[in-house]
Parts: structure tokens; sequence; C-alpha cells
């Protein structure tokens, strides 16, 4: 995939993630990779972003399999900044969708 | 590459952000490593998929709104750790660059030049005026020598060496610990042993803000008993030497009351104009305000009339801040010795 689409639905997807419930950093690479391709170390660096930004709150979970693992939870901003971008994706997919139908056709 | 040395490396690019933040990522990326390697992948492999250091060091500075080409050799240096905030979202939103704290090492707020200048000044105005008063001081103490010598004659040798023996010891009293009044008053108590009665009961009072206790009353009885020994030639010569002290004494306190008064009014001028100023300043703020609500495209105006208003209301406030005022332990320490020379009559 071109790493120019991926680069711009990154942060949809991560946050869409999220919202379907709260993960953890490796859980969460994982899950946004099995969607698309993406480089394990650029997904920090956006939870940090989103994280700086309060669309994500985080906070410690004890796990059987070794030290505590940071979860991130999507707060009330993050939901909305999450409608947002799902109407923005939305919208641009459509009008992508109908131009490149309509040039086809 | 190992797993330390890629931690390593990491912290070394990330050492610009604050400590805190480089534990948190170096922790999540450690972990990250840590569970790749449970599921079978050797260290290096687990590594690999992250790419490139530097790559991965710029993409979570970009994540604090730094910008990657000068941070990365600045956190190489070590310098300016970078907090994150809520502000920063807007700030990203605009495309502005990072927020760094002030509070970093090597980044404090040197003292301004204006500041130092009037300081230094002042600094060395207060020690002219030091070295006047004790170059006053000086001269007055040999005037006063100078009508001891003359009354010498007339006051007898064995009376005035017994005087000069209290004194002394009246002095080293003075200079053990009791001493709280000025060096001008001292000097008035040691001046005080020529004098007739009357004076010497007044220099009694003013001793009692000087020295305390018990100690000091037989002391005193002692010096009064020599005093009362003094001739009235004596007498005169001191005091007029005590006389010409207490004019110097007075014309120093004008000289510096003078110079306090216009130091203090220019000051007071100046800070009422910058007042006034900003004054005027915060009503063009407040028309700018109404007037960009109103879609009135005046944002560079409204930005000129803040920093106007702020600098000439600091300009002010250090105006006033540069006037001189009276010491609060002066004041407290006046009262008190008033308290202890009220206490000391009623005992007396």
């Amino acid at each position: 995939m071109n790493p120019q689409f991926k680069k711009g639905v990154l942060e949809l997807i991560v946050l869409e993630s999220v919202r379907r419930k709260d993960m953890y950093g490796y859980e969460l690479v994982e899950e946004v990779s099995e969607v698309i391709d993406v480089n394990e170390g650029t997904i920090y660096p956006l939870l940090k972003r989103l994280t700086n930004e309060r669309y994500f709150e985080t906070y410690l979970r004890e796990s059987s399999e070794g030290p505590p693992r940071k979860y991130y939870h999507l707060t009330a901003a993050g939901i909305l900044y999450l409608e947002r971008l799902a109407a923005e994706w939305e919208e641009f997919q459509a009008k992508v969708n109908a131009f490149v139908r309509g040039s086809g056709g | 590459m190992s797993k330390e040395r890629f931690l390593s490396e990491l912290r070394e690019y990330l050492s610009i952000l604050e400590d805190q933040e480089q534990e948190d990522i170096l922790a999540e990326y450690a972990q990250h490593i840590d569970m790749k390697m449970l599921k079978g992948l050797s260290e290096e492999e687990a590594i690999r998929d992250f790419g490139s250091v530097k790559e991965l060091a710029a993409e979570i500075l970009a994540a604090y709104h730094v910008d990657s080409r000068h941070a990365l050799a600045a956190g190489r240096r070590g310098i300016w750790p970078v907090t994150p905030g809520p502000g920063r979202s807007s700030a990203h939103e605009k495309g502005l660059s990072a927020h760094v704290t002030e509070e970093a090492e090597g980044n404090k707020r040197p003292e301004t030049f204006f500041g130092r200048f009037c300081r230094r000044g002042k600094e060395l105005l207060l020690r002219a005026l030091r070295g006047m008063q004790a170059g006053l001081c000086w001269i007055g103490r040999k005037c006063r020598g100078a009508a001891a010598w003359c009354a010498r004659p007339f006051t007898g040798r064995g009376a005035q060496a017994d005087s000069l023996d209290v004194d002394e010891e009246y002095a080293g009293l003075l200079e053990d610990g009791e001493r709280t009044g000025s060096d001008a008053g001292a000097e008035d108590v040691k001046n005080d042993k020529n004098v007739a009665n009357e004076e010497s009961t007044r220099c009694e009072n003013r001793d009692r803000n000087v020295i305390n206790g018990d100690a000091l009353r037989g002391k005193k009885a002692g010096i009064r008993e020599t005093k009362e020994r003094s001739s009235a030639m004596g007498g005169f010569f001191g005091a007029m030497g005590r006389g010409m002290v207490q004019m110097w004494q007075w014309m120093l306190g004008c000289c510096i009351f003078g110079l306090r008064l216009c130091w203090n009014t220019g000051w007071l001028l100046f800070s009422l104009l910058c007042a006034g100023i900003a004054m005027i300043m915060l009503l063009g703020v407040g028309m700018t305000i109404v007037l960009l609500c109103c879609g009135y495209p005046f944002t560079g105006i409204f930005i000129t009339g803040l920093g106007g208003l702020l600098c000439f209301g600091a300009l002010a406030a250090g105006g006033f801040g540069m006037m001189i005022r009276k010491k609060r332990e002066n004041e407290d320490g006046t009262k008190g010795k008033r308290m202890e020379e009220v206490h000391y009559e009623q005992t007396a």
C-alpha cells in the first residue's frame, strides 16, 4: 500500500481500535498491523502524540506475563476527534471513489 | 543491535525530552521488544522491525512538536528538556514549533542590562555615601580629639585619665554586642565624657537604646562620676566638638535625604508616566478586543497594544521597585528598642 495513504489513515485506525477496547502498546501494534502493514516504531510516537493532546489517557494494569502494562483509553475529546476524523474520511473517500468511478465509467 | 544498545542510542537522541518522558518511551519500547522475544523472535529481529533509530527518534520528537533536524543534534548535546502540555495540540494544528521549558539548564533568564546597570549604580551611590559618612565621622572624631586636647590643661590629667579608662570600657561594651544603634549614635555616646551633668542624663537616655542589662548600670554610675569631675572649660570644648559633629551629621543627613528625594521623585515620575501609558494601552487593548469580536482585522494592533501594556506595566512596576524605602527590619528594631526603653524606665 502507498505509504502516504497509510500515514493518513493510521491515526483513524488507532483511534477506532482504542475506542472498541482499551489496549496496551504491543496489542495495538498487532491490531493495526492486521489492517495495514505499518512500521511498529511509528505507532508509539503516534500514541504519545495523541496522549499529549489529551485524546488518550493511560493507566497501568498488572499482567500475568510480566511487568504492568500501560493501557490506552479514549477520552471524551478523543471520541469527538475520532468522529470528526471518521466524517472527514467518509467524505474524502466518497469523493475520491465517485471521481475514480466516474472517470473509469 | 542489542536491546541495551538500541535503548541507549534512542535515549541519547531523546535526551532533549524530560527524564520522565524518556523513561516512559523507553519502557514502552523495551516492553515491546520483550513481548516480541516471548513470541519467539530474537532480540535483533525484534529491534530490526523498528527501523533506523534516528528516524524513530525523529518521529517520537515530532510527537512532541519538536523540529527533529535541530532536536536530534541538540539531544545529543543534552540541552533543553521538553515537556508535553495541553497547549500543544493547538500549536501542532497551527504548525508551530514546540514550546521549550524555560527552567531548562543553560537557559535561565539572565539579568537584563538595564537591571544590572541600575543595581550597579545604586550600589556605587550607596558606597560613595557610606564613604562620605565615614570620612565626615573621621573629621568629627579628629575635631573632638582636638577639643579634648585643648581642654586638657583645664580638666586635670588624673580626671581625664579616669575618664578615658571608663570611656574605653564603655566603648568595649558597645562593641561587645549590645550595639544596635548607628555609628553616629555611638560616637555621640563616646563624646559625652566631657560634658556636664544635664548632658550626661541625656546621654543616658540615648544609651538605653544601645546598651541594656543590669551590668550597664554600674558602668553608667562610674561614667557619671567621672563626668561630674569634668571642668566647665572641658565641657565647653566638648560641647563645641559635639556640636560640630552634630552639624556634620545633620549636613550628611540632609545630603542623603536630598539625594533620596531626588532619586525617588525621578522614579516616581517615570513610574507614573509608564503607568499612564499602560492605562492607555489597556484601554486600547479593550477596544481592539471588542473590535476583534466584531470581526475587524485588528489582530496586529491588539498584539501591539498587549505588548505595550505589558512592557509599560513592567516598567512602571520596575520604577516603583527602584524607589528607596526604609527597611522593615529597622522599623521593627526601633520599635523593639522603644519597648526596651519603656521597660527600662519602669524598672529603674
